[in-house]
């Protein structure tokens, strides 16, 4: 760092606080106006407390099949019905429930179905293009993510990491609800728990090359991940990575019984990385760096 | 939980003044140490210090605007880092030397550059205000916090080659302000 660069950036720690302040929560006015609703889903802030709070041995007893990715964000976190319209979860956030697909969801399967009897709109959908989406409603929720210190920790958590080209996407309302007959009051939401749906972006991803236990060279496995848009409203989980259709990225995935041959991203903060086949930049800020090299090494 | 009261609790030494502000401001320290040291290990060491340097700070001090203040110290606590541990990677003869060289000219701590350094920060800031709302943000999100164009382009919804241009258009101002004011950089 030269000494005129040196002078500057040392300058630029006496800017005045209220200029700092104000800019660090500034948002742009496009995105001001399309914040109109800023609703958490309950859903992901509501499980993800949950997981938080019972901690990673507790969860995998009870669920068996399912990592640290949202894979219940239906429940509600301990302490919050799923009636009670605006409570606060176990991280502190303001939850409101999962706004329910139109029309209503169907009433809620018996605790030995294997699925919810899905209704009209939980049928998988194309994106909805009727209304641009610069107009559409925003719904913002948010969620917090376990956060991995090396990328040999989220290699060693994800069930799959595979690279791939993601050929199409499209949008579900789905419960993802965990059967369980435990008599665990709040991590079995078999019984009394609500009937939910959410809306989740399903992307079919081409995988090239599997670095990690996942669909074979060559298959389609399906990624999911929570938020979606419908005709008139966009879903988004605030920080989640934008997924392009025809990109190719390096994944980190969770498992989850919820679709076949479909996993979840292990969290939106640092599974996904955009390669062009040479070189991987991460998509989320809080990503490793990461090469081919470092990845072969990793699964050695 | 108010600014304010994330204060007095560290006026009353209450430890969950630490609790509190790791829960409201924990991501934004985080998020800029994170951009300026690029390892999420050491971001979060750096975090835990300026917990411990504002329950060492506060009091005497008592920050108006906490969010700014606490940035500013994950800021400093980050470079500081960010120096010594360049300093531990010189061990070449060279960089030996020439760093045992270093030893012989004045101290760059020293009062006069703390001055230099308000005076130049006293002149940016007068140089924001006169930015629009956007530019500001741009500029301290980028310079201050140490943010990825990447990252900014995608938040705000612009490509990241304009953007980039328009951060030169940024530089190219303050360089005139700055001569203007008279201040050398």
């Amino acid at each position: 760092m030269s000494e005129r660069s040196l002078k500057l950036f040392e300058g630029v720690a006496h800017i005045d606080d209220d200029l700092i302040e104000s800019a660090l929560s500034y948002r742009p006015a496009s995105r001001q106006k399309r914040r109109r609703m800023i609703v958490s889903l309950a859903a992901a802030a509501a499980v993800l407390a949950v997981v938080i709070l019972a901690g990673v041995p507790l969860m995998s007893k009870y669920l068996p099949d399912s990592t640290m990715a949202p894979t219940s964000p239906a429940a509600p976190p301990p302490g919050m019905e799923p009636s009670d319209p605006s409570s606060v979860s176990g991280n502190g956030t303001t939850c409101e429930p999962m706004p329910s697909p139109e029309p209503s969801p169907a009433p809620a399967p018996e605790p030995s179905a294997p699925e919810p009897e899905a209704p009209e709109s939980s049928e998988p959908s194309a994106p909805q293009e009727s209304i641009p989406a610069s107009e559409k409603k925003l719904i913002i929720g948010y969620a917090v993510y376990p956060h991995y210190a090396s990328l040999r920790e989220l290699a060693e958590r994800s069930d799959y990491i595979i690279f791939g080209t993601v050929m199409s996407k499209k949008y579900e309302w789905m419960s993802l609800r965990i059967e369980d007959n435990s008599d665990e009051k709040y991590l079995d939401p078999g019984g009394d728990a609500d009937n939910g749906l959410t809306l989740v972006t399903i992307f079919d991803v081409n995988v090239a090359n599997d670095y990690k236990a996942a669909a074979s060279t060559g298959g389609v496995i399906k990624v999911l991940v929570l938020g979606g848009e419908t005709e008139d409203t966009i879903y988004k989980i605030d920080g989640s990575p934008e997924i392009r259709i025809d990109e190719k990225y390096i994944f980190f995935l969770s498992k989850g019984s919820t679709v076949d041959n479909g996993a979840w991203l292990l969290n939106d903060t640092q599974s996904l990385y955009l390669t062009d086949g040479d070189t991987i930049s991460s998509v989320t800020k809080d990503g490793f760096e990461l090469s081919f090299e470092a990845l072969d090494k990793l699964m050695e | 939980m108010e600014d304010v009261l994330i204060v007095e609790l560290f006026f009353r030494r209450d430890e969950s003044a630490i609790t509190e502000t790791a829960r409201k401001y924990g991501p934004l320290c985080r998020s800029i140490a994170i951009n300026l040291l690029g390892s999420p290990e050491d971001a979060e060491e750096c975090v835990n210090d300026v917990y411990e340097r504002a329950w060492s700070s506060i009091p005497p001090q008592r920050p108006e605007k906490l969010g700014a203040w606490l940035g500013k110290l994950a800021r400093n606590v980050s470079v500081d880092r960010f120096r010594r541990e360049r300093a531990q990677k010189r061990f070449n003869g060279v960089e030996t030397a020439l760093t045992e060289l270093e030893e012989c000219l004045p101290s760059p701590d020293t009062p006069e550059r703390e001055m230099e350094s308000r005076e130049l920060g006293a002149a940016i800031s007068a140089w924001l205000r006169r930015q629009s709302e956007e530019d500001r943000a741009l500029f301290v999100r980028r310079y201050f916090s140490g943010e990825a164009l990447r990252s900014i382009a995608r938040d705000m919804g612009v490509p990241e080659n304009r953007l980039s241009q328009r951060m030169t258009r940024l530089r190219r101002s303050l360089r005139d302000a700055l001569s203007k004011e008279g201040i050398a950089v």
